[in-house]
Formats: C-alpha cells, structure tokens, sequence
C-alpha cells in the first residue's frame, strides 16, 4: 500500500501550488509566464490603446485552456499595461464582463453588468466633474447630445447632483442626506423605477428598451472617456472592455441575438475614439473566422480591428512556460542547492511530460504539472525541502497508473 | 403520399415557437410529412406540452391521432436491442489529428428503463412501416444525440429503413424544397434558433468545448444553405 503524505508546496521549494486549473479571480492573484509572443501581441495592442485615440475591438480566440480568461484577469488593472513613450492617456477605465447567461435578458445583464462594474458611486462622481467642469447647463446639453435623447441625457446629469433638504439640487458631494436620491438614481438606471419614482426625479420616462441600455452605456463610457476634442490625448481616459466566454452567444436565439450584437455595433460606431473592446472566444483552428462569424454576425466581425490568436505552445515555448511559472513561486533558487531550475522536476522529466501531452495549452500544462507535484509530494518522492527529485520514471509510472485507469 | 417522418419528443420541443415564411415549423412538419411517433413519444409530449409554448395546444388537442400503434412492440423492442446489440463507443483520441476514435461496443440496454423507451419504441415503428410495405423508407427526425448512437444509430446502419435527420436538416429541407418563399437569410435564422434550443437544453450542465461543437454545427448547416443556394439559382427554368 503506498503511504500517503500531505502536500506540502514548500518541499519543493514553492510557496504554493503555481498550477492552477481555474484562472485568478483577481488581478493581483494573476501571473504571467512564459508565452513571450503573446504578451508582446497585447503590449502592442495596448500601447496604441494608450498612445492614439484609435477605438480597437480585438478578437481573442483560441482553444478552450488557452489562457484567454486568464490574460483578461492578468490585465485588468492599469498597472499591468505596459508604459509608452511621448503623450498618452490620463487613465483606462478596465471593465471585465462575462458573457450574459440568461439569454433571454442578454441585453439587461450585461448593461447591469457594465455600470456595476464601473461602480455606481465612481460613475456619479465622474459626472460630478464633468458639470464642475463645464456648469450645470452646458453639461446638461453635453450629456443629451451623446445619448442623443433629452430624458437619458438628463438622467446621466442627475447622477452628478444630489437633492437639498430644501429639494434644491446642487453638486453631489456625497452626504447622508443624499441617501433616498441615490435610491431614486439606482432604482432608475437599473429599470426599477415607478411612476411616482420619475416624478420625483423630473424625468418623463425611463430606460425601456435594448437601444436604451446602449445609448446608455454609450453615454456613461463617453464620459468615462471625457469630453475634450479627440486631438488631446492626455484629456482623455482609456475605455477597455473585456467581455468573456462570447461563444456562448450560440445559446441565443435570433430575437435574443439580434439586439445583443446589434447593441455591441451601435457601442462601437458610438464611441469612435479611446475604445477598446476586446472580445474572448473560444475556438480552435482552422475554422475560427469562419465560425466565428456565424455568432458574432458579419456587421460585428466587419468592425474587428485586431485579432490576437492564444496559439498553444510548442515543446521549448511550453518548457519556457512551465520553468517561468515555477520561478515565480520559489521560496529560494534550487541552483543555491545543486538542483535544475526545472526543480522538482528534473529536465529530463519535464521534458517527457511536455512530449506525452497530447494538446498544451496552459490548462493541459497546469494540471499535469500540478498533478505531477502533488503526487510527488504524497508518496514522498520529495522528503524535505530539495530532497528528493521527480524522474522520468516517476512520470512514465503515473503515466501508466493513469492509462491503465483511462482517465485524462 | 407524403414520406413518413417519425419524430421524437426532443425535435418537437426544439422546432416549437419557431416561424418560417409564416407558419411554424410544426405547422410545416405536419404539411409535409405523415407524421408518427410511438406511444411513449407520445407520453413524452403530454409531460414536455409546457416546453413547446404556443404550440403546445394543437398538439395536445390532435396529438393522439398520430400515435402509431403496434401490438407486438414489447417483443419488437426486445429483438431490435437484444443481443448480439452493438454501439459506437468513443474510445480515445487520435494522437495524431486528435479526433476521437469511435469502435463498435456490445451494449446491453436496460429495456425496463423508461429512459430512451421513446426513440427505441419509435425505431420500432419504423421497422414495422417499412416491413409492411406502406412506407418504402423514413425519416426518422430527432435531436438526441445520445439516443441516436445508443439506439437508432446503430438499428439503421444494420436495417436500411431511411434517413436520420435532426432539425437542422428539416429546416435545410424546407429551404430546398420551398426556396421561392424561404429566402437564405429565413433559413439561416431558423436555423439559429433550432442550434440555440438544442444546444441550450443541457446548458448548465455541458461540457466546456459544447459551445463550440454547436458552432461549428451551425457552421456547417449555414453553409449547406449557401450551397443550395448557390445551385438552385443556377436552375433557369427549374429542375
């Protein structure tokens, strides 16, 4: 019978398991390794992000496991985006989404999605500025130009003020006070509002429809993004919106579908300058244009202005990968102690594993290296911290334990 | 006489509440074909009826008429999938173009079950159409792919008794066979519904790469458009 040890990461010189089989649920938990092609495609897309007014929307595609999700996580804050030179934007707004999942209120969920993203009380704020900016009059003519409606425009400068004691409005500032106002604003940006709501708030109607919600959403990332002429780059911000897991738009039917991509187009044709949507689809070669034009609808594929392919690695990229990640969570050098920088693993053994994975994208890699470990670990192949080492006979015999079992 | 089509209950659901050129595929399903299904599909419809939306109603008040009734269809069943009974099994990868390798498997089906009794007893009525020399071939129309390679699959690579189609294929059908009335963009759009209703019936509990099966499916039966498409107009003065 073969005794069981508990898995202890930091015998094998790790501070935890490097071999994920979910993505990160928060940037800061995201690591990059490895994959130098791929991330010098997103350096390049987000330097022009950052440095020209040019509005992107990019095609991420690849196999299931490619790491899409992950490099949506790995980039979500401002500080993963690489530094260009000369002039560039104050700030990017990153907004991750996924895919609505109830396609029957596709469009609801992800315009909710969208705003509780931004963050309700960050979107007052910035309209806030904006009428502090240009006064309550002017802004309130801005705001109804972008939405192109008098009433959503007039919403949107509602967000910026607060309601007195007296039920004079003047500029938000954030108070207890404003408690019930702010109710009234949510309950009317998210389609809650009653008849007495709108009275109380001055608006003669609500957010009805599909078109609506992305003249809305238009209008809250114009503003985001400022108001300034195009030419002036450091006046404005960044508006990057991921959205996830875009194959499963094949659940939606053509009614469903519809609004939903039509909503996307009139997002894009909105916003000409200092937007980037980056759209995650899952598809393999050699088909993948073409199926993807199938969901996605050839208006919306007609608007993509880069494709990024989330190709997976060969053997040495593969081997690159695996080494990289493992370094990044080191509890010390394994040269300090004669072992290879493959430690736990010896060369030979990793190389073997790479050779035998019938696919490698990340995910295949993360869970037969973690898997490797983790066996290792409890059969006590590795005894104490750098003793003990994973061979290529370890790894053909749980290659044979896991072929005779038929699993994998 | 019009073919006999031989529907299961998951084909009715997915088709419901979906219009081409101004009826139903329901409607169209009943205009083209002689239609029959066995007296479990038919149990399965009158539990499913909430499933088919508005279509419910007239299948629930004519349903019944198009039960096809055999006597013998417990000893038909119990030689149709009695051994020797053999499926198509997916048993691994292709290490070299990686697509699954299937081999034939003997297979024991649990008979008592309720589960599946709809298709077996509908491969039932087929075999007896044909036999009986009323029907020379069928269309037997379903959507469940387990079904179809535990049970049908394999009874009609051994009896030659006609076609499966899925309901992608009906809709191509009704575009060939109806294109002056059902333009390419109709059919395609049919067709997305169909592929959304199949795909999106397990979908909480389907496997990651389901999305992309469906895609891919879609694909192919949007393409099947375009080709008919492209061949029919170069028919001047008809076929």
């Amino acid at each position: 019978m073969i005794s069981t040890h508990p898995v202890n990461w930091k015998l094998a010189l790790l501070r935890q398991n490097p071999f994920p089989n979910t993505p990160p649920r928060r940037p800061e938990e995201a690591v990059w390794a490895g994959l130098s092609r791929l991330k010098g495609q997103f350096k390049e897309l987000f330097i022009e992000a950052l440095t020209t007014s040019t509005t992107q929307v990019v095609l991420n595609w690849g196999a299931w496991g490619s790491g899409k999700t992950h490099a949506a996580i790995y980039f979500g804050t401002r500080d993963r985006l690489p530094q260009g030179e000369g002039k560039q934007v104050k700030d990017a707004w990153i907004l991750y989404i996924r895919t609505p999942k109830d396609p029957a209120q596709a469009d609801v969920i992800l315009y909710r999605d969208v705003i509780e993203t931004i963050r309700f009380s960050r979107l007052r704020r910035v309209i806030r500025d904006i009428i502090s900016e240009h006064g309550e009059r002017t802004a309130l003519e801005i705001l109804q130009d972008v939405v192109e409606s008098e009433a959503l425009g007039k919403a949107l400068w509602l967000l910026g003020l607060e309601k007195k004691e007296t039920g004079q409005l003047r500029l938000l500032e954030g108070t207890e006070e404003s408690a019930e106002w702010r109710r009234l604003l949510e309950a009317y940006f998210f389609s809650q509002s009653t008849k007495s709501d709108l009275k109380r708030l001055g608006l003669s109607r609500g957010i009805d429809n599909s078109q609506d919600r992305f003249r809305i959403l238009g209008g809250v990332m114009q503003c985001l993004i400022g108001l300034a002429p195009t030419e002036e780059i450091e006046h404005h911000s960044r508006v990057i919106l991921w959205i996830d897991e875009m194959e499963d738009l094949i659940y939606f039917t053509s009614r469903q579908y519809r609004p939903f991509t039509q909503g996307l187009r009139d997002l894009i044709d909105r916003l000409p300058a200092y937007f980037t949507l980056l759209m995650n689809f899952t598809l393999a070669a050699p088909e993948a244009f073409e199926d993807a034009t199938v969901v996605l609808g050839q208006a919306l594929m007609d608007r993509v202005t880069h494709q990024i392919y989330f190709q997976e690695p060969n053997e040495d990229e593969a081997y690159e990968y695996v080494c990289d990640l493992l370094r990044q969570f080191r509890t010390e050098d394994p040269a300090n102690r004669g072992l290879p920088m493959t430690y736990p693993f010896s060369e030979d053994a990793l190389q073997s594993i790479i050779t035998a994975l019938p696919s490698r994208t990340p995910r295949d890699l993360n869970q037969r290296c973690g898997d490797i470990i983790s066996k290792a670990l409890q059969r006590g192949i590795i005894t104490a911290p750098g003793e003990g080492i994973i061979s290529e006979k370890f790894v053909a015999a749980l290659e044979q334990e896991r072929l005779e079992l038929n699993i994998g | 006489m019009r073919p006999l089509c031989i529907v299961d209950t998951c084909s009715l659901i997915y088709m419901s509440e979906i219009e081409l050129a101004g009826k139903s595929l329901h409607q169209w399903l009943w205009a083209e074909f002689n239609v029959k299904y066995s007296k479990a599909v038919w149990e399965e419809i009158n539990q499913n009826a909430a499933k088919m939306g508005r279509d419910a109603k007239a299948i629930k008040k004519d349903g019944e008429k198009y039960v096809g009734r055999l006597s013998t269809i417990t000893s038909c069943e119990n030689a149709l999938f009695g051994p020797p009974f053999y499926r198509s099994v997916r048993t691994g990868l292709c290490d070299k173009c990686r697509r699954p390798i299937f081999e034939p498997r003997s297979f024991s089906p649990n008979l008592a079950s309720e589960q599946d009794r709809g298709e077996r007893h509908n491969c039932c009525i087929a075999l007896s159409a044909v036999m009986a020399g009323k029907h020379r071939q069928v269309i037997f129309l379903t959507d469940d792919v387990r079904a179809v390679r535990d049970y049908v699959a394999p009874v009609f690579e051994t009896f030659p008794l006609g076609h499966i189609w899925s309901s992608h294929d009906f809709v191509l059908y009704l575009f060939l066979r109806h294109r002056r009335r059902i333009s390419p963009k109709e059919a395609k759009a049919a067709l997305r519904d169909v592929n959304a209703k199949a795909a999106g019936s397990g979908f909480s509990g389907q496997s990651a790469d389901a999305p992309q099966r469906w895609i891919r499916k879609l694909n192919v039966y949007h393409r099947k458009v375009d080709r008919i498409d492209q061949v029919i107009s170069q028919f001047k003065g008809g076929c």
